[in-house]
């Protein structure tokens, strides 16, 4: 266990994007929340604060804010987690350093399994954490220069509804999204060079020739469904519970999909680690 | 003795070419071997077998582990450092402490902080930041605070200038072997390590050229700088490798005793050096 940690931690070391890129999107958040509450009574806005619709608007305004900022944060997240998987078995044969950690008693399997975790859970984490950290700063940030009451905020136990989900989500669309990383991580193991290319081009050929062979979009449905999929109730509800409850993915553990993507994953992950046992610096 | 290496037709093919083309040798523990050959001779293809680096045919044993389906385990107890480009960039000496001391559990961090504090190597400095014979040090600092049993070295001092080729020889006579411990190296650099090994293996072709005690070397090779007037009689003799230099013809036997040659000229023991040009060259291809 406290090598597996370190393996992870390892992780992070190399790969500095993993940290760096979330905590500079919140940290430019933070500041424009600092702009805007500053400057939200003064020009189109002419804020006074007396009113009640005048006292709805900030706190609108401190959702949408925090609903776009989420958004682009996960958004960032899935970007970094794929560029990370491309470059994460890859670069250790680029630069040779595959020797060096070959050299020490890491069996294969550990080592895998360590970016497998960091992708799935470990980034996620993170993302979550510094979410959560933002959110409240911001909610700060306004009260501080907007004046505007916390009771008008999201209830305590709404709150805390949405953060538990969203904190079970991170280990639901782990399992979800196994499949996909599962898949990078063999390409990034086995091709020569220009794994980002690589980890695309295959699944777009296969998909536009089922298209133009066979006239039909279903594996595209079906990868499209992969993202896309997991939001099973979005929108369904105009009251701030059922917003809520959009956002839980609990449910999915119900559905076969998802475990069948499991097992495809598990004996991706498989190759993997055999395809490894074979890499060296050649 | 225990024997910690054990090949017995060790072979290994790329598509048609053989790098390896049934290879025997055996490594008994408290040995410093010298592994010795040409470019492309198999030398690296035999270290990755040893060091489960590569799949092979044949029969191999490294502490009694079959190192292609042990690695990890194996690794507990042999060290390797392959040449001075292998540590990456981007870690930090610290981290590479760090990240040492909580996978290996025979590590000593102590032994390795000791080794530093006598060179420049700073702990916050990245590999990238450091010279090449830095990152030898660092490396070196990272093998000696390993309790292992086998040390693998494959052209450790590539690339390094004479100060630190030689330093890092002493570290490793000095503070790293004992008797215990086994460590088998390849070098382009011969004469460098000629006088720190106890046993050679010239290899070439994929096959094993030569297999020796340093001793054994001795009684069994002999050179000769042949009298001028004795040119004829020695070839009679039958060496197998003559070679001119500044007029004078040394030439190189094998099985003769002292008191067949001495008349020939002044008689040595060939250094490993020339013995490994003499058997290259002497032994057609």
């Amino acid at each position: 266990m406290k090598a597996m940690m370190m393996l992870v931690r390892r992780e992070f070391w190399e790969h500095r994007m993993l940290l760096f890129a979330p905590i500079t999107l919140c940290v430019i958040f933070l500041v424009l929340c600092a702009l805007a509450g500053a400057n939200f009574d003064i020009g189109w806005m002419n804020f006074d604060g007396t009113s009640g619709a005048q006292q709805a608007m900030p706190r609108g305004f401190y959702l949408v804010m925090n609903l776009v900022f989420t958004i682009l944060l996960y958004a960032l997240m899935a970007m970094v987690a794929f560029f990370y998987l491309c470059d994460c078995l890859y670069a250790e044969r680029k630069d040779r350093s595959i020797l060096f950690w070959k050299s020490l008693p890491v069996s294969d399997t550990m080592t895998v399994l360590s970016k497998l975790v960091v992708a799935l859970v470990g980034v996620p984490l993170v993302v979550y954490g510094l979410a959560l950290v933002t959110n409240a700063l911001s909610w700060v940030i306004f009260m501080v220069t907007v004046d505007f009451a916390p009771s008008r905020g999201p209830t305590a136990l709404n709150w805390l509804k949405m953060n538990g989900y969203l904190l079970a989500d991170v280990f639901v669309l782990a399992l979800w999204f196994a499949p996909i990383a599962a898949y990078q991580l063999v390409v990034s193991v086995w091709v020569p060079r220009a794994v980002a290319v690589w980890t695309l081009l295959p699944p777009v050929a296969v998909i536009l020739g089922q298209k133009i062979f066979f006239d039909s979009w279903s594996i595209a449905e079906l990868v499209r469904q992969r993202f896309g999929g997991f939001t099973i109730n979005f929108g369904g509800g105009e009251s701030p519970a059922a917003a809520i409850d959009a956002i839980n993915a609990i449910p999915l553990l119900a559905r076969a999909d998802l475990w069948i993507g499991v097992a495809i994953a598990a004996v991706l992950v498989y190759v993997t680690i055999r395809i490894r046992r074979h890499s060296d610096d050649t | 003795m225990t024997t910690i290496i054990e090949a017995r037709g060790l072979t290994k093919s790329f598509g048609s070419t053989r790098a390896l083309d049934g290879v025997s040798f055996s490594v008994e523990a408290g040995r410093i071997v010298g592994l010795i050959g040409p470019n492309g001779a198999g030398k690296t293809t035999a270290l990755k077998s040893i060091l489960g680096l590569t799949s092979f045919q044949g029969d191999l044993q490294v502490l009694g582990r079959n190192p292609y389906t042990d690695r990890d385990a194996l690794m507990r107890e042999v060290c390797f450092i392959a040449d001075v480009a292998v540590l990456p960039k981007w870690l930090r000496v610290s981290q590479a402490l760090d990240y040492v001391q909580a996978v290996h559990p025979r590590f000593e961090r102590e032994r390795a902080e000791e080794f530093l504090r006598k060179t420049d190597i700073r702990m916050k400095s990245r590999v990238r930041e450091l010279s090449k014979g830095m990152v030898t040090q660092l490396h070196l600092a990272l093998i000696l605070a390993i309790d292992a049993r086998l040390l693998v070295l494959d052209e450790p001092t590539l690339g390094l200038d004479l100060l630190f080729r030689r330093q890092f020889y002493d570290t490793l006579l000095n503070d790293y072997y004992d008797k215990e411990r086994t460590i088998l190296l390849t070098t382009h650099q011969v004469e460098e390590i000629e006088h720190l090994l106890t046993d050679v293996i010239f290899i070439n072709h994929g096959r094993v050229a030569l297999d020796s005690s340093v001793e054994g070397l001795a009684t069994r090779y002999a050179q000769v700088n042949v009298k001028a007037d004795q040119a004829t009689r020695a070839r009679e003799m039958k060496p197998f490798y003559e070679r001119e230099i500044f007029g004078r013809v040394a030439m190189f036997y094998e099985g003769r005793t002292p008191e067949e040659l001495v008349p020939l000229g002044e008689v040595r023991t060939p250094s490993i050096a020339d013995l490994f040009v003499a058997k290259m060259q002497g032994v057609p291809a």
